[in-house]
Parts: structure tokens; sequence; C-alpha cells
């Protein structure tokens, strides 16, 4: 895949390295690298399986076919660790595996809780926590209980597919987009206020852990369902410059892709200090319309080290690198 | 298809109307654009098959030329359709095909929705939801067996 360099840019063209041809039987729908070492690469297919490849002298061999799923597999994510690995699937399920070292996988866990569809699998970026998020509406967090996996909380609230979502780089936050052209916040809450949380949306009561609703982007921003979310850092401050833009983004940004074409990006910022209710400002600081001519925005990731620089990837074929000035 | 017990097996046919679109000097002008419109969308799809009967979905009242929504200017298309009874359970198999039908020929820069017309259907809703979610409709259209019943659909209708 060639990707054009934007015009008197200085930055180089993107030059494709490799091609993995035949790795699955259908359409590939997710790949990940894996975390620690980057030299793994995990790929979830329509065909059901997961493919693990492993770079060797001249290119990727597959070392490992995870099979389980009954249809088409949706998503791939590795752990912090490189330890563990999630799938999910049009079969309701989301499968967690372990590394055996050897460069083959067990199966840890099969949980059969949504009542859809899962679109996605995320991990939080620093506890073995996982997330998963479906077709069913609802977003649910998994966590390991005594040698299993168990469902921690059901976060509901969107009223349609929920497509995606991030962490918030600390991991206190998740935000959450969905088909109902909303971008949802949520952060855990300790059970003792479940009572003060007020907002009648947002969680299951479990003794165990709640999750709150914080901000809500409200569905008059996005016109068209929401596929993609990331969320970045603030950049660190460089001088005066800076200080007033992070005021207003502490928590960092946010980015979505859009089937409405556009690619935004939002500045999360905690609330003025007389706020008690810990909710967020979700301000929209940027719209990038017709970002992929006029097709869908299917995925949007910040760059995890450079700030400000971000890849996005439509239906019309292309992925595009974005830099947003304003963040650096 | 191969199956014994229609859903549907008296259906209601209707007279089909022809309207004719009067001629313009716009017409002739080939720096002239002429938008899509709702006429032009009907056009498309009037003639698909139903997948029981040797009857076209305007024959059936499945699709009407009322029910046809469209913004050429902001690149949206609304078709509502009309099963024919409530429980139908090809609902699902026409409006793919009529997504089928659109996706290979309207311009790509269309953003089309596909909605069973309001109280028509007892799952109208899980229907609308599988219509228009792209990813399931890719994946349902990988399937050999579907896509070969959604192209005899669609056979009359080129």
């Amino acid at each position: 895949m060639d990707i054009d360099a934007s015009e008197g840019s200085s930055v180089a063209a993107w030059q494709c390295v490799d091609v993995i041809d035949n790795a699955h039987k259908r359409t590939v729908r997710s790949v990940a690298f894996e975390p620690t070492q980057g030299r793994t690469l995990a790929t979830a297919s329509f065909d059901g399986t997961t493919a693990i490849w492993e770079k060797g002298d001249e290119t990727y061999e597959c070392v490992a076919t995870l099979e389980g799923h009954d249809n088409e597999a949706k998503c791939v994510a590795w752990a912090a660790s490189g330890q563990l690995l999630a799938t999910c699937g049009r079969d309701k399920s989301v499968w967690i595996w372990e590394s055996n070292g050897e460069g083959d996988f067990d199966c840890v866990s099969v949980l059969m809780e949504h009542t859809q569809d899962v679109k996605m699998v995320l991990w939080h970026p620093k506890q073995e926590l996982l997330v998963s998020f479906s077709y069913d509406d609802t977003i649910r967090v998994w966590r390991e209980d005594d040698d299993d996996w168990v469902s921690a909380a059901t976060i509901t609230g969107h009223k349609s597919t929920v497509w995606g979502g991030a962490f918030s780089p600390q991991g206190d936050y998740l935000a959450s987009v969905s088909d109902d052209r909303t971008v949802r916040v949520w952060t855990q809450h300790t059970a003792g206020n479940a009572a003060a949380a007020g907002s009648d949306d947002g969680f299951y009561y479990r003794p165990d852990t709640t999750y709150k609703c914080v901000a809500v982007v409200p569905d008059s921003v996005h016109t068209r369902a929401i596929y993609s979310v990331s969320w970045a850092s603030s950049p660190p401050t460089s001088g005066d410059a800076g200080g007033s833009s992070t005021a207003l983004a502490d928590l960092g940004y946010l980015a979505t892709g859009c089937g409405d074409n556009s690619l935004r990006v939002f500045g999360v910022a905690r609330q003025a200090e007389e706020s008690t209710s810990g909710d967020l400002d979700v301000v929209l600081v940027c719209t990038q319309e017709n970002a992929h001519g006029l097709s869908d925005i299917n995925c949007v990731q910040w760059n995890p080290v450079y700030p400000g620089w971000l890849a996005t990837s439509g239906d019309d074929g292309i992925i595009r690198i974005w830099h947003l000035d304003a963040m650096t | 298809m191969n199956i014994t017990q229609k859903v549907n097996d008296a259906p209601l046919v209707y007279e089909v109307v022809s309207q004719t679109r009067g001629v313009q000097q716009s017409d002739f002008d080939d720096g002239v654009e002429d938008p899509i419109d709702s006429e032009e969308v009907y056009e498309l799809i009037r003639n698909i098959n139903d997948p029981e009967h040797p009857l076209t979905l305007e024959q059936l009242h499945v699709t009407n030329r009322e029910h046809i929504y469209v913004d050429d200017c902001s690149n949206r298309v609304l078709i509502e359709f009309t099963p024919t009874i409530p429980h139908c359970s090809m609902a699902t198999l026409i409006g793919l095909c009529i997504r089928v039908r659109l996706l290979r020929s309207l311009p790509e820069r269309f953003k089309v929705d596909i909605r069973i017309r309001e109280g028509s259907h007892q799952s109208e809703s899980q229907v609308n939801k599988q219509l228009n979610d792209k990813e399931r409709v890719a994946a349902a259209l990988e399937n050999t067996y579907l896509l070969d019943v959604v192209n005899q659909c669609l056979a009359t209708a080129a």
C-alpha cells in the first residue's frame, strides 16, 4: 500500500515493507502487533481464525492459528504484557488466549455474555482488564478472578451498536463511540457512591465495580455512525505557548472517525474545581471534513510516541497520516 | 430458491403504473449535471425480483416511489420498503438485494439508509439494524450462497 506524503512536506513517503499474501480465507478484519517486542503480529479474520505471525529473516511466517469462533472474528488485541490475547466475533463471544511460551496460545476463557455480535476488544493500558464493545449496545468489562475470567461490569447508555473505544493514556477513563452518533466517556467509581451517581444510564450495580458516564458528545455533532476513537495525552508543555491549550485539554485529545466523512479532534478536560460531579468537558477542537474524500473513516489512531501525529483509514482504501499543529 | 412452503403463498399483485419523465432542454446539454433523484433510484430497484415469486418488488408494492428520499447535494438516500406481510422472513434478504443493487449502481458518494416502512413488520428494528450495519452487510456478501440468491433476485433489475 502506497501512502502519499502531503505536498511540499519534508516528511518522507511511507513504504510498504512486506505483504503477507493469502493470510486468510476471507477478509482480514483486525491486526495487532505484540506490544513488548513488536516482532509478532496477530491477524483476525472473517474466516473465524486468528493467525499469529513471527518475523523471520525474510518475511513473516505463520506460527499458530487460533480457532474457535463459530463465524467472523472481528478484533484481536494484545494485553500490555504481551502474554494475553483477546479476540471477539459475530458469535457473541470474547475469547482470551495465553501465550504458552513456545509461540502457541492456549485458550484461557470463552466469555459468552454479550447478546449480539462483538465488534471490538480493548485491553487496559496497565491492568489486566479487558473491555468489549458490542452490537447489543453495551460495553462489558472483564477481569480475572481466581484463575477465571468474569464480567466485572456492564456499561449501558448507548442507544445502538457500540463500535469501539479507547482508554485515556493513564487508563482512568474510557471513551466509547457508537452508531447512535455519540461519544461517551466513562469512569470507574466506588460501589459506595452508586446511589449518589445520579444519572440512570451508565452502569449496572454490581458489588464489584461500577462505571458512570462523565461526558457525552451529543448526537448533533457527528451526523452518522462513529466507527473509531483514539485518545492521546496532551503533549508536554514547551514554554508558555503550550500553557493555555493544555488547561483546556489536561486529559488529552480524542480523535474520532465517522461515517459522515469527517475526522474530529476534541480536547478533554476536568471541569473547574467547583464541580464535584467528576464530569469532564469534551470540546471540539478541530474538524477535517472529507478527510478521505466522500468516504467513511473507519479507523483513527494517534501515534503513541510523537504528539500530534494521527493515522486514519477510510472506505476510499487509503491510509492517511495527519499532523495537528496545535498539539506540538 | 428451494423452499417448499412459501412465506406468503398468495401475495397481492398490483398493476405497474408507468411514469415517464418529460424531456427537457437541459437533458441534451452535456455540461449540465443531472442530479440523482428519487425517480432514478426507483428505476434501479423497481424490477428487483421477489425471492419467492416471479414478481417484481414494484408489482408487490414492496418498493414505492413515494418512499424513496434522495438528497443529491448532501449525498443521502433513504429507502423505505414494505414487506408483503408483517412476519415476512424474506425482509432481510429483500433489503439486502436493494442495498446491493444500489451499491453497484449509485455513485460511491452516496450514503444509503434502508429501512422497513414503520409499522409494517414485527421485527423491523432488528432487520433495520442489520441492513444498516456495513460490517454485517460486507460479511454477508462474502457468503457465496447468499450472494447467488441476491444475484438471482437482481437478474431482472439490470
